[in-house]
């Protein structure tokens, strides 16, 4: 940086300090991927089992599974220190979104495809969407 | 030709609280501890620094628990984070003007 004066040395380093304090936090935000990598995959395991368990005994147990491990997986979320930008908002779309289609492909496949893996296999695929969509906008942060 | 200094912010500009906002930045929010350990200063210093944003409206504080747990959430109000944007801005125009008054070649020994 030669030819710099003091100030505009300061002032680059600082620019230089806020992007590495950014990166920093970024990482220690890192855990939110991994919440909405693991939700995915028990939400797609939830649907499926309940899709092709060919009763209301294997349904409920598989509801009761994912209910103890989203729980368990909530409790570890909300003892985590940092929250990357924006997460509290993507948060809250993609729990609107994994709603609306986790109960139309339940609805759906209860009615007319019960045991059909042509229907709940691309249903458990759908509803793991939403937060696969978060995890990849958290990964491009 | 007014110098980009003067847009500099003069409550962000101290060293400590440019680092504390910075780092807010790049978050929704954080937990005092976290902003202490990546700041790198003492609690007592954090929250002199973050009681002078707070007064400033730049930075929100919100108290709770988890579990039996006393938890102290700390972000940047929507002010914090306008200020932070055109703080950065006169810190990249004033990086810049050293750019534009090098000369284009290096001037003979």
């Amino acid at each position: 940086m030669a030819g710099m004066s003091e100030s505009e040395l300061g002032a680059a380093e600082a620019l230089q300090q806020a992007r590495q304090l950014g990166a920093t936090v970024r990482v220690g935000s890192r855990w939110y991927l991994r919440y909405l990598l693991s939700y995915a995959g028990l939400s797609a395991a939830l649907v499926l089992s309940i899709g092709l368990s060919g009763g209301a005994a294997g349904a409920l147990i598989a509801t009761g599974l994912f209910l103890a491990l989203t729980g368990i997986l909530s409790a570890w979320a909300l003892r985590q220190r940092v929250w990357s930008r924006g997460a509290s908002r993507r948060h809250v779309l993609m729990m609107i979104a994994w709603g609306l289609l986790y109960g139309l492909v339940l609805a759906a496949g209860l009615g007319w495809f019960r045991g059909n893996l042509a229907w709940w296999l691309p249903g458990a695929v759908a509803v793991a969407l939403p937060p696969l969509a978060g995890a990849l906008a958290e990964a491009r942060q | 030709v007014t110098h980009p200094r003067h847009a500099l912010d003069e409550v962000i500009h101290p060293p400590v609280r440019f680092s504390i906002v910075a780092a807010l930045a790049a978050a929704d929010r954080a937990e005092f501890s976290y902003l202490r350990d990546t700041v790198e200063v003492s609690d007592s210093v954090l929250s002199k620094q973050v009681a002078n944003l707070h007064k400033a409206g730049y930075v929100a504080v919100a108290k709770g628990y988890v579990g039996k747990r006393p938890r102290t959430w700390l972000s940047l109000t929507p002010a914090g984070r306008a200020a932070f944007a055109a703080h950065c801005a006169a810190l990249r125009a004033i990086a810049s003007q050293a750019q534009d008054t090098l000369p284009s070649r290096p001037p003979s020994e």
